[in-house]
């Protein structure tokens, strides 16, 4: 049976990929691993993160996880956010997709849903300057930008960050920040005058949360345990998409299979799975193919395709940092337990605005998140002191403590990239990455994250420390096959569709020709829905 | 199945029960639940968790045989490498007394008035310097005397 077009992944490109292409009247198949977590979601009860301490005996099981994989005994990793019941997120994907590298940590996903099962949840719309590279205007994206609101419901303020940001028209109404945001928010408004002028701003994060009831999910219930649970719906995981596609009939979704490659005939495509489960291989037909499994995934996939195995191709990914901060207004007040535990405020750092315009560099963003309901423990080992009196401190501490986490943009240098390993066995699919900062990158980030540190000094939050993960922490992957307006070999077309082939387009960050120092989801989600929308008109 | 009861042996390890109830008065100063022994002796075994199973570690071993010892070496192991045995296990047994019912209230924020708050972290906070002060020759003199 050959289908108009082939999805490969359920993440968040190719969740709403699929759904502009059925909404244009096209059938898909959706081919996926799928992994899902089937051992915690169920022992989670629909309680506030306090209740659930203070009453549930069988917390240990998912708050450390039956073989105490939360529990960490090593150093910083990527991921190291991930809680139990969110591990099935990245699970299995080293042992099928393996990276060699050791400049860059990667962090992929074979699940129902991908990453976007365990994302920020940040919607942040990318402007005139950060899309120059691309042959997309943000006007053309812009439609698509408020299609995707309205799919996924997004919860937004009108403030300073509005002119970063952008704002939905379909935006609900926006989260209640908690007692330690809204000292901070305080001061700002109080000075926000004089920091304006120095190019910060600072406002509540759009987020993909629905406030409101939307499609059966939401309104959010100020649990606390958006790390842990998903039992409001509140938060947007693109598998809700895919249920409610597939509820629509017109999407099949085969899960177990991992894509290994395409190949064009002149009827449209071929595509190749393994079950990965018993290892049968099988072939999928396809009019068009649409790859949304991921930038790295997606790059295996076509450079095996294509034959271009030892080959790079470049790689982006938002350089990060994160920095805890104590909050001295907080010192001796009681918070509320009544929050979300998703980031309470962004910041935007413009060092153009400071300069007058002599700076050239692209704003740098920050998110500050409260840490509540990530657990003490976690934190004791980077106190280094004793645990008892480690311990002791962090209690006072807990309701004054905060996390910075700032993303800085990210281009393109001969010393990021990745190449499939040249490899005796077909189906080996280890991808080589390589990944260093330049000289003049560091320095940049430096400069910038001392001055937004000097910032948040003057809201009131002292840092404690700047800890810088590793590359490849932000989970922020993009522009291995990147848009041009005229493309050749390894870019895509406007349309998304790879110059070297027919049909195959790509939908995921892999095309972005720039990375700006924000959450790419929206924008990725965006981006799938405009070329689904536009493939579902040329197979029409 | 809850898995406090999957594959544990009857009698729990007599030296990760030592442990278990040392670290709990240490951290609590409260006894240790027996489902809480069985617990540790089910993290211990993950591979990353207990290093110093095969070879034993001076320092964790001395800890644990002198309790009166604990919070000084854990001072002192804060700040040198040498401890890592030693904090592991206690970051282990954190885990598991804040993963429970029983412990939340040691665990969760507690609220103080700002001078409160500031007295009490420059108490912990000299404690701590001071016990890594007498902790640290006490360490050098474990640690020195397996070699």
């Amino acid at each position: 049976m050959t289908h108009d077009a082939i999805v490969v992944g359920s993440g968040p490109a190719g969740a709403n990929a699929a759904a502009a292409l059925i909404e244009g009247g096209r059938s898909v198949l959706m081919l996926d691993v799928g992994d899902v977590d089937a051992r915690y979601e169920a022992l989670i009860p629909p309680a506030s993160f306090r209740e659930i301490r203070q009453t549930d005996p069988a917390q240990h099981r998912y708050l450390l996880g039956d073989d105490f994989e939360g529990v960490s005994f090593g150093g910083v990793r990527v991921g190291a956010q991930l809680t139990p019941p969110r591990l099935y997120v990245t699970g299995s994907a080293s042992h099928h997709m393996p990276v060699a590298s050791d400049t860059f940590a990667a962090a992929e996903s074979l699940a129902l849903g991908g990453l976007g099962n365990a994302w920020g949840a940040g919607v942040f719309g990318f402007d005139e300057r950060e899309l120059a590279e691309w042959p997309v205007t943000r006007a053309e994206l812009e439609p698509h930008y408020e299609t995707v609101a309205r799919r996924i419901g997004i919860s937004a303020d009108d403030d300073d960050l509005t002119a970063f940001f952008g704002r939905p028209a379909a935006a609900m109404p926006p989260l209640d920040i908690d007692t330690n945001a809204e000292t901070v928010l305080r001061r700002y408004r109080s000075r926000r005058e004089a920091l304006n002028r120095q190019g910060f701003f600072m406002g509540r994060p759009p987020l993909a949360v629905c406030t409101t009831p939307h499609r059966g999910r939401g309104p959010h219930a100020y649990r606390d345990m958006d790390f842990w649970a998903d039992s409001d719906r509140s938060v947007y995981r693109p598998r809700w998409t895919v249920d409610e596609l597939r509820r629509g009939g017109r999407c099949r979704y085969v899960d177990r299979r991992l894509v290994l490659r395409f190949d064009e005939h002149a009827d449209g495509v071929a595509v190749t799975t393994r079950h990965v489960d018993s290892g049968d291989l099988e072939t999928f037909q396809g009019r068009a193919l649409v790859l949304a499994a991921g930038t790295l995934s997606t790059a295996r996939i076509v450079l095996r395709s294509l034959g271009r195995a030892g080959e790079r191709v470049p790689l982006l990914c938002n350089p990060y940092t994160y920095v805890p901060v104590v909050n001295w207004a907080m010192l001796g007040r009681a918070s509320r337990d009544r929050r979300h535990s998703l980031a309470q405020l962004s910041a935007v750092y413009h060092p153009g605005i400071a300069t007058g315009g002599h700076e050239t560099d692209m704003p740098v963003q920050a998110q500050l998140y409260s840490y509540r309901s990530l657990l003490t423990f976690r934190l004791l080992p980077e106190t280094r002191v004793a645990y008892r009196e480690g311990l002791r401190m962090m209690r006072l501490l807990m309701p004054a403590l905060g996390i910075i986490g700032i993303n800085h943009d990210d281009r393109r240098t001969p010393s990021k990239y990745c190449a499939m390993r040249q490899a005796a066995s077909a189906v080996d699919s280890t991808l080589e990455v390589h990944y260093e900062l330049t000289d003049a990158e560091r320095a940049r980030m430096d400069r910038h994250e001392r001055t937004i540190l000097r910032f948040f000094r003057q809201l009131g939050c002292w840092p404690i420390k700047r800890v810088r993960p590793g590359h490849g922490s932000s989970i922020h992957y993009a522009g291995t096959f990147p848009m041009r307006r005229e493309p050749s070999g390894l870019t895509c077309a406007a349309d998304g569709r790879l110059a070297a082939t027919r049909a195959v387009h790509l939908v995921d960050g892999s095309t972005f020709p720039y990375l700006p120092a924000k959450g790419l989801t929206f924008t990725i989600m965006a981006n799938a829905n405009r070329i689904g929308t536009l493939l579902a008109q040329r197979l029409g | 199945m809850p898995p406090d009861h999957a594959g544990i042996a009857p009698a729990v390890d007599a030296r990760l029960t030592r442990e278990a109830r040392v670290m709990t008065r240490y951290l609590l100063d409260r006894e240790c639940p027996p489902e809480m022994l069985d617990r540790y002796a089910r993290g211990t075994r993950r591979p990353d968790a207990d290093r110093s199973r095969d070879g034993g570690d001076a320092l964790a071993d001395f800890a644990f045989a002198h309790p009166w010892s604990l919070p000084c070496l854990d001072a002192a192991a804060a700040v040198l490498p040498s401890g890592a045995v030693l904090r592991g296990k206690l970051h282990l047994m954190t885990a598991i007394l804040e993963a429970a019912p029983t412990f939340a209230t040691d665990f969760l924020p507690r609220h103080a008035s700002r001078a409160g708050t500031l007295l009490q972290l420059a108490f912990h906070g000299a404690m701590a310097v001071a016990k890594a002060l007498i902790g640290l020759p006490l360490l050098l003199a474990v640690t020195w005397r397996r070699r």
